[in-house]
């Protein structure tokens, strides 16, 4: 008989004793432990060697210390340029914080941390490390070789948080356009803060329709005209007259987006879309078209400019008086004020009011930044604002206004929408379809002669570049000061269009207080200032688009029949005084 | 209380028990691995988007003239101030480097041919070279005074 049988016979029986009894709750109960000790040990033993084996083979000795809080936050989106290349990223840094409890020796970690970083004070470094806080910044979004630096130092008490950084890899560029965006991420100007919700929720990054090396190009010559004429600022846009694509523009004097709270006010200005500015001449191009489109394209008409035209207390005068009279591609071309505003006095205040509320002049644009400023509209409207209004005095728009819809006459007539975010699929075709027609394709096609003209042989040879067919007009404005005009500070500028046969792309430039150089002869006006810079931009967006030259047939040779020689005006001259 | 079927019954509990530790440590080894390899991409991806931050940075038009203007002898062909190039037709087409299409693990054996070549074209890269050949040339100085 086996023992588990003599037990199972002893366990069955019906008589049990008190001893038995407790012997069987012993052994259950040790049973219990025992089994409860292995459970125990057997954990222990995962604990310890298995898991504790894992987590040594998954550490990462640089960047544990990093408190990872901020992984599950979303980056803030990426703006890119219209081929990719990068204008602002956040990336990850590490920023430095202190407990003072854990700091033994605050002067000597003081002391160490000067070292690492030589733009802190010793004095406020150790303030900080002393404090009773359990928490205190020392330096926010430091380097990765300086993290490594603290993490040798070894203090206990010295820790990083992972925080965001924003970077502008192409800095100053594009500034008014990109803007800057503060500590905690938060778009501060420009699209970081017109598309702060988008850039903050999105995943797809930014694009833009402007074009780094055509801004870079545009800025450069900008930089150089302000400094050859030692101007105050100055502003520039390029855009794609089809599209109403900003390619690039420029306000300068800009800043450092990193130096946003400290950059003065004149730098954060921004020139292009908030402020208003009389551009003067300019606006000739508006008022010409308005004067085609009223009369069916009549450019023989006559107008006799030989007299200032005077007005109750105003008196509009030339500033280079042909004293005859002249078609209106002479008058668009030589500039004449007197003759710019009889058009706008045969087109009529109401049809040129209408005009120019009809290409935008009148409202403030709907632009993707929020720095977009009113234009000044004159209050009331009398006849003779009509008559200034033609030639670009008593009325002051923004050079984002002025390009706009300098474009809209020039692409055949069709109105267009300033815009900086590339959109894809972007079918021009549909887009046409789709919107405003301004004028004519007469008279648009007319007003590409009447601005080539002005480049072959009027007031803007200067923009002449050979091969590209460059269109444009002069613009020359007193500033307005106490008391009236200021005859010595100017804001001169060139509206350009190239190729003028079949226009692609707009540039304007503006340049505030232009002084007159030796070059120049003392002469600060848009022919002298503009009109070079924007041949100079011209010459650079070529090579940098690959546009090829093209032998330039005489696109504007119609109109020149309307158009007296030197030659035919000194024998006209001379058959008078006999 | 030791019948067979409690046996087998304690036996198939402490069966199933180690297959559940088991599993529960592949579990916990997989998950182990899964978290380090997405770490190890999320690494890998903030270095890329460091990387091309910094090659953007670095190719800004402003420094890539400056660079061109300091190194490179490049001027317009320009006479008296009128470009020489009548049409544009007349540019060569730019030379497109061919690059071999093959997975980055076949390209070791380009490697030495390439730096090879890399060489012969770089003067800077043999300028650089020049201090260490100098210590070269000492040493062997050094040795040949020696034997």
């Amino acid at each position: 008989m086996s023992a588990f049988q003599r037990r199972k016979i002893y366990m069955s029986g019906t008589q049990q004793t008190s001893l038995e009894q407790a012997r069987g709750r012993l052994v259950l109960m040790s049973a219990f432990f025992v089994f409860a000790y292995v459970i125990v040990l057997g954990r222990a033993a995962d604990l310890s060697i298995i898991q504790g084996e894992l987590q040594r083979s998954g550490e990462d000795s640089l960047y544990e210390v990093v408190d990872n809080q901020g992984a599950a936050e979303h980056i803030r989106g990426d703006i890119v340029d219209r081929n990719g290349v990068l204008l602002a990223r956040s990336l990850k840094t590490a920023s430095l914080y202190v407990d003072p409890v854990l700091i033994q020796e605050p002067k000597k970690v003081a002391e160490d941390l000067v070292k690492i970083f030589p733009d802190l004070s010793y004095g406020s470094l150790l303030q900080k490390l002393q404090s009773k806080k359990r928490f205190v910044w020392l330096k926010r979004n430091i380097s990765p070789e300086d993290q490594s630096k603290i993490l040798y130092l070894g203090y206990p008490g010295l820790n990083f948080k992972e925080e965001m950084y924003r970077i502008y890899p192409q800095g100053a560029l594009a500034v008014h356009l990109v803007g800057a965006s503060g500590i905690d991420g938060q778009g501060l100007s420009g699209l970081e803060a017109g598309f702060n919700d988008y850039l903050k929720t999105s995943d797809e990054p930014l694009q833009l329709t402007i074009d780094v090396r055509l801004e870079h190009v545009l800025k450069r010559e900008m930089s150089k005209t302000i400094k050859d004429f030692n101007a105050k600022a100055g502003a520039g846009i390029i855009m794609d007259v089809e599209t109403g694509e900003i390619l690039a523009a420029i306000s300068l004097p800009d800043y450092n987006p990193y130096d946003y709270n400290e950059a003065s006010s004149n730098a954060k200005f921004n020139r292009l879309s908030l402020g208003v500015y009389e551009l003067g001449s300019a606006f000739k191009v508006f008022s010409t078209a308005a004067y085609l489109e009223k009369t069916n394209s009549d450019v023989a008409r006559k107008f006799d400019v030989s007299n200032p035209i005077e007005i109750g207390r105003f008196k509009i005068r030339d500033y280079h008086p042909e004293k005859r009279s002249m078609t209106v591609p002479e008058i668009f071309m030589h500039s004449s004020n007197i003759g710019s505003a009889m058009m706008g006095e045969q087109v009529g205040t109401e049809d040129l009011k209408n005009f120019y509320k009809d290409i935008g002049l009148f409202d403030a644009p709907d632009f993707e930044i929020p720095e977009v400023g009113k234009p000044l509209i004159p209050d009331p409207w009398r006849d003779v604002n009509t008559m200034t209004a033609s030639f670009g005095h008593g009325i002051a728009v923004s050079p984002l206004q002025l390009i706009r819809a300098a474009s809209s006459i020039v692409n055949g007539g069709y109105l267009v929408t300033p815009t900086l975010i590339a959109q894809k699929n972007h079918h021009k075709n549909a887009l046409k379809e789709s919107r405003l027609r301004v004028v004519s394709p007469q008279t648009s096609h007319r007003m590409r002669q009447l601005m080539r003209l002005v480049v072959t042989e009027g007031t803007g040879t200067k923009a002449q570049v050979d091969g590209f067919l460059v269109g444009g007009k002069t613009g020359t404005a007193e500033k307005p000061g106490k008391g009236g005009y200021n005859r010595s500070q100017l804001i001169s500028s060139f509206l350009g269009v190239f190729p003028m046969d079949e226009p692609k792309y707009a540039i304007f430039v503006m340049v505030d207080e232009p002084q007159g150089n030796k070059e120049s002869y003392g002469y600060a006006t848009g022919g002298w200032v503009g009109a070079p810079t924007v041949a100079r931009v011209v010459s650079g967006m070529v090579s940098v688009l690959g546009i090829k030259p093209r032998t330039e047939k005489n696109f504007e040779g119609s109109l020149l029949k309307y158009v007296k020689t030197k030659e035919q005006i000194k024998k006209e001259q001379e058959i008078e005084a006999h | 209380m030791f019948r067979l079927s409690g046996i087998v019954s304690v036996l198939l509990a402490v069966f199933c028990g180690a297959m559940l530790f088991w599993t529960s440590q592949s579990v916990q080894r997989a998950e182990q691995k899964l978290s380090e390899v997405s770490r190890e991409a999320q690494n890998e991806e903030e270095t890329l988007r460091v990387l091309t931050a910094e090659w953007d940075y670095l190719n800004r038009p402003e420094r890539l003239e400056a660079l061109t203007n300091g190194n490179l002898d490049l001027d317009a062909p320009m006479v008296d101030g009128k470009s020489i190039i009548e049409s544009a037709d007349q540019i060569p087409q730019p030379v497109v480097p061919v690059i071999p299409k093959v997975k980055p693990a076949n390209l070791l054996q380009y490697v030495s041919t390439q730096k090879k070549s890399a060489e012969k074209n770089e003067p800077a890269v043999i300028e650089k070279n020049d201090s260490q050949d100098f210590d070269k040339l000492l040493n062997n100085m050094a040795t040949g005074a020696g034997q």
